[in-house]
């Protein structure tokens, strides 16, 4: 900038100045006399202090102690209260981090209120005052920057206090803590990074939606309170409650993250990120969803004290929903406990609609959330001098350590689980979520935190921090109390805590690995030594009363005139949900020019070309209720191939490089089926004797690595670079029957392509992106039905005794209709190249949360193997079979 | 009208001047290139006015380019610019073969397969922004990846968004995280109604 430009500026400035300083003469003389103008807004005629504005403590029914009430009565009832020293609406985080002694400031401001998108800069206060006119769109700002400031330092504070108190050194520690010991230095407390604009956390007060609800966008890092005109005078951010619940997202979304950054052990000044970023949920119905769901809950009563959210605006869409089975919107209908799994489907403002949703199954998780926080309240901290709001933040205070440790351990996508290991020292060495690089699917997929996975891993964080008589912070819950509230709630799903620690060292022959092997290694950081516990804590059994566990053994398709599955193959359907599953946010990647919906019939059969959605309607044998039902359809550890010294996988690359070298794969015999006479392979192997040893049937992948790379550095310009599969690479499910003159067999997809239909690899399902070649995750073995990715899983909220799925969701309404959700339908893609009347078998796995023998082989309690997850030992085979059909 | 009152407009007009002369020194930083309270402020990007949403105002295929896209240079196989240009996200001890190449196209591409997923609706807004280009490595294999945010906006003005990698070759998504949440449930597919069939498709018998 030149002299004269800069004087000019200067001088301009001046004379804005003036202008400036004359009118807020004016406006203050307005203020006093007159009736406020529309520019200058909104702003209210009193103040209340520097920094101060005039807030709704609670949300209109509740201030105005009228359920009933139909419109926001401000009148009365608001409160004086400081809102920000700041001159906009915006506020930096500050973070205690007790064991650093660092008080660490976010750089920029971490949260910020705006109206909607369209407003481009932030209100300011005026006068050093908040005040604003009741019902003005400036007051809902003020009001909702309160209660997302007031939860957001409140939370701060918790998880600061959760820091400490694990990572005290007078704790004599038996668990490796997930939370970090140095979130402080890496800035896990809030966002992304704290010191860059996407720290930003914005609500929008006044965020239009068509359709009203409200939401928290992570990538945008947003949370939307709704509006529209259709409700005169109403919006969303009325409702404190809302605001809490909302915020309770985002606070799952940082502790579910809390292990997600890490310094970097080569650059201790740097920090760096694991791939992904863990969510707990996925779309539509699931227990991961559910459960976040009811901890979104629980922060509302978390602030509010209260054990009902949304009174005021989730009441008026029928939709707000109590906390303790006390709750008038009850009526009396819950005689003792809102238990897993019975009470799922159900909710208590129009009970004779259940259905699969994460809210109404969430409702189980808030319900043990507040009582298990009243048990604290009443067991920790009555014989202290603590008033009524002590402790009850005492109390919150304890329940937010428990989920932070849980959740810190459940989101680690670097599948350490603690830094108990000196963080990445030893790289090779996982303790959760099977290893670096399949984190993310098993922790979102493959071994999700449904209600078992998730109750366990709280349990053992009770135990040690809570219950443990030299080390818990509150003796007088012990184990017993803790499992007889779990029990309560039909929540004691598992027979041990996962104390010893299941691992696996992949350092040369992949082993497995207790804590214990790493007796006296120092916590990085925090300095201390932990001794670790050398077998699991078991639980009590005569604690369990109301939880059942059924075998796995009593799930099946129907063998009677019930339906084995549905189908769905209208062209307008499968069309309008690929587009949902899109819109959702699932990674949806068609072939190219083999299935699409254009090629659908809708005549409920399997054609060629066609993109079908199926349900499997699975059958409860047994007398009690299963629930989480999760049916896989991944590429999974169920072939072998005939010789690992040939592991080519079949492309035209290869054949030219490497013909007498392609892979074959055969399915293993699993469950008897199929015989060695129909293709199966068999391992004759006397227990124990020899080993298995990588590529046998009886052998699972340690790693579940697919498709090797082995000659690209050699040769980076052959189009396929040779790839080879990894002697156990999971295996597409689906294999298909294959006759010659002399006999019929079951043969994988790449057999048949070739045999029988002679096809080139363009003609295959997921061929090359990019039209010419393959593409790098291609695999032959699906070159005919392929799972697709994104839709290759399915979730059933539970089934009743004697019942199939669809029975249980026609008794749970009225209409007795059975709706399908995006969760409980898979996607396959059927190659048009196929002969109608091939037949296939597809071998989904299934498993259910309160299963007996999905989690462990010996009813020990001591849980499988991460990696085991790769095979079918956890999970009853189904075997879908089927003919396509013109 | 109270002692206190009667002063107020000159308290405050006080107040106003020193305000002003604050943003008059904050302003003259920011042209000497000092950060600002201003400068703190977020980017205008071009955000959809909440009624404007409602209207069908751009096609299925419209493409936003964001001030924060990176700018992507064609870049030969051998090109050490690959790596030093993109960071591996993860564990930087990952060792790692690269398989793919980089596409300047790759959000055309993106965005052309999102549209045809997603379907052709007269009002349906894709955009595409860039975070960062990375190289996502899994099991030894290294793939150029765009890291990106997606938000969809439907003929309603509803709203999906989520972040994702996306093969900078191809332009198909290979992952998806941190994807909307909203509180009241309404279901995508509700009253759906599948047919179901007994045993095999090949002796085919339907039921309810």
């Amino acid at each position: 900038m030149s002299l004269v430009d800069l004087t000019k500026n200067i001088h301009n400035h001046h004379k804005a100045l003036l202008i400036s300083a004359i009118m807020v003469f004016v406006s203050s003389c307005e203020d006093i006399t007159q009736a406020k103008s529309n520019k200058l807004g909104a702003r209210s005629v009193t103040t209340y202090g520097d920094g101060n504005g005039l807030v709704y403590m609670s949300n209109p029914a509740v201030l105005n102690n009228n359920l009933n009430i139909t419109s926001a009565v401000w009148n009365g009832v608001l409160t004086p209260a400081d809102i920000t020293d700041n001159f906009y609406l915006e506020e930096k985080c500050q973070y205690t981090d007790p064991i650093l002694d660092l008080s660490v400031i976010s750089q920029k401001n971490c949260l910020q209120v705006k109206n909607d998108k369209t407003q481009e800069t932030l209100i300011q206060k005026v006068n050093n005052s908040w005040a604003f006119t009741e019902d003005s769109d400036e007051f809902y700002q003020v009001n909702t920057f309160y209660h997302v400031n007031k939860i957001q330092k409140r939370f701060l504070s918790s998880l600061s206090n959760a820091q400490n108190l694990i990572h005290s050194p007078f704790l004599f520690n038996t668990l490796p803590p997930a939370i970090p010991s140095n979130i402080g230095a890496t800035g896990v407390f809030w966002w992304d990074d704290i010191s860059s604009d996407s720290t930003f956390l914005t609500v929008y007060s006044k965020c239009y939606l068509e359709d009203m609800n409200a939401f928290f966008d992570p990538s945008t890092q947003s949370v939307c309170l709704g509006w529209n005109e259709d409700y005169d005078g109403f919006r969303m951010a009325q409702d404190p409650s809302v605001i809490y619940h909302e915020m309770g997202h985002t606070f799952v979304k940082v502790m579910m993250n809390l292990r997600n950054k890490y310094v970097d052990p080569s650059n201790p000044f740097e920090t760096k990120e694991t791939d992904f970023k863990s969510e707990l949920g996925g779309t539509g119905y699931d227990e991961a969803g559910s459960l976040n769901e009811g901890i979104a809950d629980f922060f509302s009563y978390y602030i509010t004290n209260r054990k009902h959210i949304g009174e005021w605006a989730m009441a008026k869409f029928g939709a707000d929903r109590p906390m303790v089975e006390t709750n008038p919107l009850h009526a009396g209908r819950i005689p003792a406990k809102l238990s897993y799994p019975e009470y799922l489907h159900y909710n208590s403002v129009s009970p004779q609609d259940g259905a699969e949703d994460i809210h109404n199954a969430g409702q189980i998780i808030s319900h043990y959330l507040v009582s298990l926080t009243q048990n604290f309240k009443d067991s920790c901290f009555t014989n202290l001098n603590y008033d009524t709001d002590m402790i009850h933040e005492k109390s919150t205070d304890l329940t937010v350590m428990l989920l932070s440790e849980t959740l810190a351990e459940i989101g680690d996508m670097s599948a350490k689980g603690s830094d108990f290991f000196n963080t990445f020292a030893l790289s090779d060495l996982f303790f959760t979520n099977l290893n670096a690089d399949e984190s993310y699917l098993w922790a979102h997929q493959v071994t999700p935190p449904n209600f078992r996975r998730f109750f366990r891993i709280f349990g053992k964080n009770i135990n040690q921090y809570i219950s443990d008589n030299s080390a818990g912070f509150c003796p007088a819950f012990s184990q017993d109390n803790s499992e007889t509230l779990l029990d309560d709630y039909g929540l004691l799903l598992f027979k041990s805590y996962k104390d010893a620690g299941q691992g696996i060292s992949l350092s040369g022959t992949a082993t497995t690995k207790n804590y214990i092997d790493y007796n006296g290694v120092f916590l990085a950081n925090s300095g201390k030594s932990l001794f670790p516990k050398n077998s699991n804590t078991e639980v009590n059994e005569t604690n369990r009363k109301n939880t059942v566990l059924v075998s796995k053994d009593y799930i099946s398709l129907p063998s009677d005139e019930r339906a084995t599955a549905f189908v769905f193959d209208g062209q307008a359907f499968m069309k309008e949900y690929i587009a949902s599953l899109t819109f959702e946010g699932k990674s949806i990647n068609l072939s190219q020019g083999l299935a699409d919906p254009e090629y659908n019939n809708g005549n409920v059969k399997i054609s060629p070309g066609e993109v079908v959605g199926i349900s499997l309607n699975l059958v409860n044998n047994a007398n009690s209720t299963m629930a989480g039902v999760q049916i896989l359809a991944n590429d999974w550890d169920h072939m072998k191939m005939n010789d690992t010294a040939k592991p080519y996988i079949n492309t035209t690359g290869n054949l030219v490089a490497q013909s007498a070298n392609i892979a074959h794969w055969e399915p293993c015999q699993i469950d008897g089926w199929p015989l060695e006479t129909e293709g199966g392979v068999f391992e004759d192997r006397p227990l124990g004797l020899p080993v298995p040893v990588d590529g046998d049937c009886d052998y699972i992948s340690r790693s579940n690595k697919p498709i090797i790379y082995p000659n690209y550095l050699a040769n980076p310009f052959v189009p396929e670079y040779n790839p080879v599969y990894d002697n156990d690479s999971p295996q597409p499910i689906c294999m298909v029957q294959y006759s010659d003159e002399n006999e019929s067999k079951w043969v994988s997809q790449d057999f048949f392509r070739s045999q029988a239909l002679d096809l080139s690899d363009n003609d295959c399902l997921n061929n090359s992106p990019t039209g010419s070649g393959v593409g790098i995750d291609y695999n032959p073995n699906e070159c005919l039905i392929r799972m697709l990715p994104g839709a290759n899983q399915a979730i059933l909220g539970k089934i009743d005794p004697q019942k199939t799925w669809s029975e249980t969701l026609a008794a749970s309404t009225t209409g007795g209709e059975v709706r399908f959700s995006s969760s409980t339908i898979v996607v396959m893609e059927v190659n048009k190249w196929i002969q109608p009347g091939t037949t296939f078998n597809c071998r989904f796995r299934t498993r259910f949360t309160n299963c007996q023998d999905c989690y462990n082989n010996n009813n020990s309690g001591d849980d499988f193997n991460d990696y085991e997850y790769a095979g079918h030992e956890p999970f009853k085979v189904i075997n879908f079979s089927f003919t396509v059909i013109d | 009208m109270d002692n206190k009152n009667n002063k107020s407009p000159i308290i405050i007009s006080v107040f106003a001047i020193a305000i002003l002369s604050v943003f008059i020194l904050v302003d003259y930083k920011s042209e000497t290139g000092t950060l600002t309270k201003s400068n703190l402020k977020p980017k205008s990007n071009s955000h959809l006015k909440s009624k404007e949403v409602k209207r069908p105002s751009r096609s299925i295929a419209s493409l936003k380019e964001t001030k924060r896209d990176i700018p992507l240079k064609k870049i030969n196989k051998n090109d050490s610019n690959i790596i030093i240009d993109r960071k591996v996200v993860g564990s930087s001890s990952k060792k790692y073969t690269l398989v793919n190449k980089i596409n300047k196209d790759w959000k055309k591409l993106a965005t052309k397969k999102l549209a045809f997923t997603w379907g052709h609706k007269i009002g349906r807004i894709i955009e595409i922004d860039s975070i960062k280009p990375a190289i996502y490595v899994k099991h030894g294999i290294g793939k150029n990846v765009e890291h990106v945010r997606i938000s969809l906006t439907d003929e309603n003005g509803k709203h999906s968004g989520y972040e994702a990698y996306i093969d900078s070759e191809s332009g198909s998504i290979i992952q998806t995280w941190n994807r909307t949440r909203y509180e009241i449930n309404k279901r995508v597919s509700t009253n759906a109604k599948g047919k179901g069939f007994v045993g095999n498709t090949l002796n085919y018998k339907e039921t309810k």
